[in-house]
């Protein structure tokens, strides 16, 4: 396999030469950076405080936040996986489906073949974990797409969800799991967002103060000039995607136990949400890079402005509406900012 | 005879640099006429300004196929005069078939009236057939060899001509411009290429050949006009040449009486590197280079250098394991590789490193900070109890760039911030970074300034002379001699000659490689 490495060779000559040096308008840049960092921060809490004066009997109670933080703990987790994947450069769409199918494959084996819960919860993140290699054989190993070998793997994990479960939603789940999901509260808030702010700050130490976060980003954003430094980008990108798979089956896992049943098209309609969270996380904190403190505000950031917005009465309709135009607008921003970078670099 | 193509004192300054200086000349009807030069000779202005990309200065005169012009020419407007132009890339889509790549023009022309495919088949295949070339016009461009996809191009630019001899209702006429098109072809493929430009020129067109391969100049063209600085030396018959020492003439005229650059590098070659052999290159075969082979000593840098596409660019590449090899092995200090199974995680770990020619795409991440483009292949050496060390890492850095005098040393900027040369410089200290036993360049000073330039230069040759072994590969003559030991050159694959320490000049280098196959200098066995 010959690689496309560029041998240059005398070439059209260049005509960009810039001076370094540091610019006069370094400081105007710094106070961008800062209010771009800071900005979805400062915008959720405005969300936070306008619907708490709209609505202070029922946004601005207790139990309201601490229910929001609780439910919002699936999604949180599936959102922190899918940034795994997309920070070393590859795409995951089976994540909905993984997490349909690991909460199934929880409730059918333990509700109606009881088995014990801890074998079912250890087959329920296999599934997650075949699946992620199985994505990762397609794209790396195979070179297809991302895009359509986890598109393709997410259908048939879909399929299998129908399949096991004959199109029905699975109820009884064991007590012992709904118990280690929701069954404590720290500080009024169910165990289960302690275990999306533990993954959190894990991945927060790997990306941000670990080498190999590090080669994960140049994977991402120079595959070749990481390749060329020395990285090892085929492993970094499998064990990225397997890393999603294993985080969409933990979610699912999550998902049966806060509901104690398993519902065939559970994970599907949290893909959106998921990538709108990451897209819009990216934008703040590490601005321009997908980071999981942002990912964790983007997510409830998103889920607080919904929540707020059904509790006024608007219907159900607002849920696309807000994840959709988030997911545009994320991006929007993000390809702005680029070419602001791009115009300071031209002068 | 008359001429299908004359240019009258064409000029072009950029700003105070004059780059191309009143150069005149003419293409007859049936004639192949060669435009040759050393880079930097004009030839590509001179082109630029035919196809409308760049606007000569005032003063100009162009006569082409009958139309007088006297102003610069907008982009795209030659087709409508006549021209057509075949540069290096060949501008084929390659997983599209043959048919569609040669009847593009006219299938894009079709709005939404159906295209007749086998009508469309029926015309490439009889155009495929006139030239007598064997293929299927059903088959992907990128299932072609090299030599193909070059034939197929110049077919298209042939069509293309033809469609406007019948609009035009002309006879005769039309030019053809190939630039640099068979610079990646071997020698066969250069004859078969040149076989066919004779044909396109018997029915009355006129082509212009740009390469660097004088044997090929002298083979296929009528007249060969010569550029040197900007300026036009003379236009000749290339019968005349066509004898031993003809292409040493021709060189001569290219080249010019200049001053001995080897001047330059007098106070390094006071100090010879070593004697110890720190790497040894042993039949190294790649998909241009075959058996390559060289010994690297101690505080040695031994460039390899020779014609565009002749194989020596590949040579960092292939040891560096960032292309894949068929063949060959490298012992660094006793210690044998196979290069066919070379990684480039096996080579930094082994001790080597590659500056790559494309910076861009190969050698830094733009938008990321000047610290993590550096520090990336010493990552682990920041690591200590499970963390990287931030701190650690930032002063080091800080600590190479002020080393290696990039401006600003601010390893908290974007790299991008940088100019192209600040960026080359710490991309070079990245590498130097890992003490590397072997270093490998490529081009790299491509795009950089003049003054950044030299640094690198000069930054490169002290790392050698502090122990380590350099390879450095760059088609920069000039710069080839400046800053070798020792210089190889490749061509058609192979080493041709050896140039070493007081011999090494500008003029003795570009001369060996334009010479190619031996003929007169010292032949390495």
């Amino acid at each position: 396999m010959t690689s496309d490495i560029d041998l240059g060779g005398p070439r059209k000559p260049t005509t960009r030469t810039r001076e370094g040096g540091a610019r006069s308008h370094t400081k105007s840049r710094n106070r961008a950076n800062f209010i771009q960092r800071w900005a979805l921060l400062g915008v959720w809490v405005v969300l936070i405080i306008v619907f708490s004066v709209i609505e202070p009997n029922t946004f601005l109670s207790m139990q309201n936040f601490q229910s929001l933080l609780g439910s919002q703990a699936i999604l949180l987790l599936l959102t922190l996986g899918l940034m795994v994947p997309l920070t070393t450069g590859d795409f995951d769409l089976s994540i909905g489906s993984v997490l349909s199918l690991s909460a199934m494959v929880v409730a059918v084996l333990n509700a109606q073949h009881h088995w014990p819960v801890g074998l079912a919860v250890l087959v329920g993140i296999a599934i997650g974990l075949v699946v992620g290699l199985v994505n990762a054989t397609l794209t790396v190993a195979l070179r297809i797409d991302s895009l359509i070998a986890t598109l393709g793997m997410g259908t048939v994990a879909a399929g299998i969800t129908l399949w096991v479960s004959d199109s029905q939603t699975i109820s009884g789940v064991s007590d012992a799991l709904i118990n280690a999901v929701v069954g404590f509260r720290l500080f009024g808030i169910p165990i289960e967002f302690y275990y999306g702010l533990i993954v959190c700050v894990a991945l927060w130490y790997v990306f941000d103060h670990t080498s190999l976060g590090r080669r994960m980003l140049f994977t991402g954003r120079g595959r070749k000039v990481a390749r060329l430094s020395g990285v090892n980008v085929s492993r970094i990108r499998f064990g990225a995607l397997v890393t999603s798979g294993v985080l969409a089956s933990v979610s699912g896992l999550l998902y049966a136990g806060t509901s104690g049943a398993a519902n065939p098209g559970a994970g599907e309609p949290l893909l959106l949400p998921a990538f709108a969270a990451v897209f819009l996380g990216s934008t703040a904190i590490s601005s321009g890079r997908f980071n999981p403190w942002g990912t964790f505000i983007a997510v409830y950031f998103l889920s607080s402005g919904i929540t707020g917005l059904q509790l006024l009465g608007v219907s159900s309709f607002v849920q696309n509406l807000f994840y959709g135009g988030a997911l545009i607008i994320a991006v929007v921003f993000a390809q702005l900012a680029r070419r602001r970078h791009a115009r300071n670099d031209e002068d | 005879m008359r001429h299908v193509l004359s240019v009258e004192h064409a000029s072009k300054h950029f700003g105070g640099v004059i780059a191309l200086d009143d150069v005149s000349f003419d293409v007859q009807a049936g004639e192949v006429h060669a435009l040759l030069g050393q880079n930097g000779s004009g030839k590509s202005t001179l082109i630029k300004c035919l196809s409308g990309y760049h606007s000569p200065e005032p003063g100009w005169r162009l006569t082409i196929n009958g139309t007088k012009i006297e102003r610069p020419l907008h982009p795209g407007e030659f087709r409508q005069l006549g021209m057509s132009f075949v540069h290096q890339d060949l501008g084929l889509v390659p997983s599209l078939s043959i048919t569609e790549n040669l009847r593009a023009g006219v299938i894009v022309a079709g709005g939404l009236s159906r295209i007749r495919w086998r009508e469309q088949y029926r015309i490439a295949k009889a155009l495929l057939d006139e030239f007598e070339i064997d293929i299927d016009p059903r088959d992907a461009v990128e299932t072609l060899r090299p030599v193909d996809r070059a034939l197929i191009a110049l077919v298209r630019a042939v069509d293309e001509l033809r469609r406007w001899k019948g609009s035009a209702g002309a006879a005769e006429g039309g030019v053809l411009f190939l630039d640099e098109v068979t610079a990646v072809l071997d020698r066969a493929g250069k004859n078969r290429v040149g076989a066919l430009v004779r044909r396109i020129v018997a029915d009355g067109a006129g082509v212009v050949v740009v390469s660097h391969d004088l044997k090929e100049m002298v083979d296929v063209a009528n007249r060969i006009t010569m550029l040197r600085d900007g300026s036009l030396i003379a236009t000749v018959d290339a019968a005349e040449y066509e004898n031993p020492s003809g292409i040493e003439s021709l060189i001569e005229l290219m080249t010019g009486n200049r001053r001995d650059n080897g001047a330059i590098n007098v106070e390094r070659r006071a100090t010879p590197p070593g004697d110890r052999v720190v790497a040894a290159i042993s039949d190294l075969t790649g998909s241009l280079a075959r058996k390559f082979s060289a010994e690297l000593h101690e505080g040695e840098v031994l460039a390899v250098t020779g014609l565009v596409g002749a194989g020596w660019e590949e040579i960092p590449a292939l040891l560096f394991g960032a292309r894949r090899a068929e063949a060959g092995t490298l012992t660094l200090d006793g210690e044998t590789f196979d290069v066919a199974r070379m990684s480039p995680g096996n080579a930094i770990s082994h001790g080597i490193g590659l500056v790559p020619a494309n910076r861009q795409e190969d050698g830094v991440v733009s938008d990321l900070s000047v610290r993590a483009n550096v520090s990336l292949p010493v990552l682990s050496t920041f690591m200590a109890k499970g963390r990287l060390v931030a701190r650690e890492e930032r002063a080091r850095i800080r600590a190479v760039l002020d080393g290696y005098r990039v401006v600003p040393p601010d390893p908290e900027l974007e790299i991008q911030a940088l100019s192209g040369g600040n960026q080359q410089k710490a991309v070079v200290a990245k590498w130097l970074n890992i003490k590397p036993r072997l270093l490998l360049l490529q081009d790299p000073t491509q795009g950089v300034d003049v003054s950044a330039r030299e640094r690198i230069q000069d930054i490169v040759w002290r790392a050698a002379r502090a122990g380590m072994a350099v390879l450095y590969a760059s088609a920069n003559y000039e710069e080839v001699a400046a800053v070798a030991d020792r210089v190889i050159v490749v061509s058609d694959g192979v080493i041709t000659t050896e140039i070493v320490g007081a011999d090494i000049t500008e003029d003795a280098v570009t001369a060996a490689c334009l010479r190619g196959a031996p003929s007169g200098l010292e032949e390495v066995a």
